[in-house]
């Protein structure tokens, strides 16, 4: 979680100037040698209100496996700092299954990944485990299908993660 | 959490303003300028405009009624006559002032204008368009004025939006968007503008749009409320609002704002609002269920207008009363508090048993040989939408 918050810390500066990384994923978050996380790869980030600066063959540049699904639906208009929230969800319940992707057809059935992204199907089980009970609810928010119900501020989220840092202290 | 219940403001406002002095029936007031000329809106008292919202009624850019003539920011008046492709040139101008006239005021909030859209337009056009022409420039006027006012966006829900799935979460996705707001005041336009809302899914809709709103914090206003108010307290509203009194007179109709039809209203009958049966009724109705249910005080409560309005020798009863009004004011108010002190499950029971208290009143009513025809339908449709919001929510 302390990884997480410092991820979201470094997010703010971004955010702040309204612009959203919309890329975020493992391969995109390098750990210094003393575990701070550093943020890479502002290819695709888009200044809010801004046309795209890139663009795929899909309409629009995203990397499938941590994409939301207001990303997969190509809709440009709708994608805020809360699409950051749902790609940083994914990233987050990945650590806790230790590598494994909440949304892979092995742990929860369903096609493909971005298949079960678009169904809301990811492996909630994962807080089965009494350890991880008080992340439930900040990666369950963070997954929030619709980004409504995601975190609509910046202090809203922050605050969920000081308590949880606390509960597990 | 508890709500609190504001005045819509209209017919004889100064009623309203008395009732929340003198007998507490109110936290605050919603402005109309409809209702009231620019400078009695500035001759109210700092205390009530500390507690007030202003509703800019800029629903229909295009018309201006009577009194809304005596405010400089409504669209109607662009110079060379409103022209809708123009209204981006000139919107800045007109929400700035709007803006303006609110914190001059020094009101409670500060509320975005909005306009009514009646056909369901392209919903990403139709945000860009808003955006542009109302909350844009709206906020740059707030961020410029410097003012720590809370700031409420303004939008008029209708059963068009509530019932298209996509749209109403485009819709939420977009307003929970928007950083600086700290609330939202909605109003309620539904499917059917006369009688009790007898419409489950509309109702049900409804409350779980308003509920999105709350878990995103944000406070939510309901206005143009009947009596349903009741139900949509279990939505977790921050503030809903009592209308002047009989029934239809507060509810939201785009009629109204598209041109002067004040002097065309029939005027209402006479009528009473009985606290166990939720609804209005005319006089000869009154009349004879207090006459053959005579003992029963909880069919029309007991408060000074209420005896005065049953005695034999009161006269003139007409719209023009001032006892009608202010019983509605102490009766449905009483109602609202006593579900506001309560949370979650134990709100939905105790509505519920409001809901079944007027189930058998009705029973009772036709037990006497008064017929009242479906008056009643609307109570198996609030108990059908709140039973389904109560189970979604895991009460019951």
């Amino acid at each position: 979680m302390n990884l997480t918050k410092n991820l979201i810390i470094g997010l703010k500066i971004i955010w702040d100037k309204k612009i959203v990384h919309r890329d975020l994923k493992p391969d995109n978050i390098l750990i210094t040698q003393g575990g701070f996380p550093k943020i890479i790869d502002l290819g695709i980030a888009r200044v809010l209100d801004v046309d795209s600066i890139t663009q795929t063959i899909l309409g629009g540049p995203l990397s499938r496996f941590y994409a939301a699904p207001e990303q997969h639906k190509y809709n440009k208009k709708l994608i805020d700092w809360r699409t950051d929230q749902y790609n940083l969800g994914i990233v987050l319940v990945q650590l806790l299954l230790k590598g494994t992707h909440p949304f892979d057809p092995n742990l929860v059935g369903g096609k493909s990944i971005s298949e079960n992204i678009m169904n809301d199907n990811w492996f909630r089980q994962v807080f089965n485990d009494k350890n991880l009970l008080p992340i439930r609810s900040i990666a369950s928010k963070l997954l929030g299908f619709q980004q409504f119900q995601r975190y609509r501020t910046y202090e809203m989220l922050m605050s969920d993660i000081d308590t949880c840092l606390e509960e597990i202290k | 959490m508890k709500f609190k219940i504001f005045h819509q403001l209209g017919h004889n406002d100064v009623w309203s303003i008395q009732s929340i002095n003198q007998e507490n029936t109110g936290d605050g007031i919603i402005i109309s300028p409809k209702n009231r000329k620019a400078k009695n809106v500035e001759g109210l008292g700092a205390s009530i405009k500390a507690k007030a919202i202003f509703d800019p009624q800029m629903f229909f850019p295009r018309y201006i009624v009577k009194k809304m003539n005596t405010y400089d920011f409504y669209p109607s008046l662009m110079p060379g006559g409103y022209d809708t492709d123009r209204l981006n040139e000139y919107s800045p101008i007109f929400m700035e002032k709007c803006i303006e006239f609110q914190v001059r005021n020094n009101f409670g909030f500060l509320v975005i204008p909005t306009r009514f859209y009646d056909n369901l337009t392209n919903v990403d056009e139709l945000i860009e368009y808003h955006n542009k022409n109302f909350v844009d420039p709206s906020l740059t006027t707030i961020n410029n004025t410097k003012t720590d006012k809370e700031i409420l966006f303004q939008w008029v829900l209708t059963s068009n939006i509530l019932t298209n799935k996509d749209y109403s979460e485009t819709l939420l996705t977009w307003i929970t968007g928007i950083q600086k707001i700290g609330g939202v005041y909605l109003i309620i336009d539904p499917p059917s503008r006369y009688g009790q809302i007898d419409d489950p899914k509309f109702l049900y809709l409804l409350m779980v749009f308003v509920n999105e709103l709350f878990k995103n914090d944000l406070k939510v206003v309901l206005g143009y409320l009947n009596s349903e108010s009741l139900l949509l307290s279990l939505a977790n509203p921050s503030i809903v609002s009592i209308g002047s009194a009989y029934q239809n007179i507060r509810r939201f109709d785009p009629k109204n704002f598209m041109s002067d039809l004040e002097q065309d209203v029939k005027t209402p009958t006479f009528k009473m609002y009985s606290p166990k049966l939720l609804d209005w009724f005319d006089f000869p109705y009154m009349e004879l269920i207090k006459e053959r249910i005579p003992d029963d005080i909880t069919y029309w409560g007991e408060n000074r207008y209420s005896k005065i309005m049953f005695d034999p020798n009161y006269q003139g009863r007409s719209i023009h009363k001032v006892e009608p009004h202010k019983h509605y004011f102490i009766e449905i108010s009483k109602q609202l508090r006593d579900l506001s002190a309560l949370d979650g499950e134990r709100r939905y029971n105790r509505l519920n048993d409001i809901i079944e208290s007027a189930k058998s009143g009705y029973e009772q009513v036709r037990g006497v040989n008064i017929e009242l025809g479906n008056r009643d339908a609307f109570l198996p449709a609030w108990q059908t939408a709140a039973k389904s919001f109560a189970s979604e929510q895991g009460w019951i």
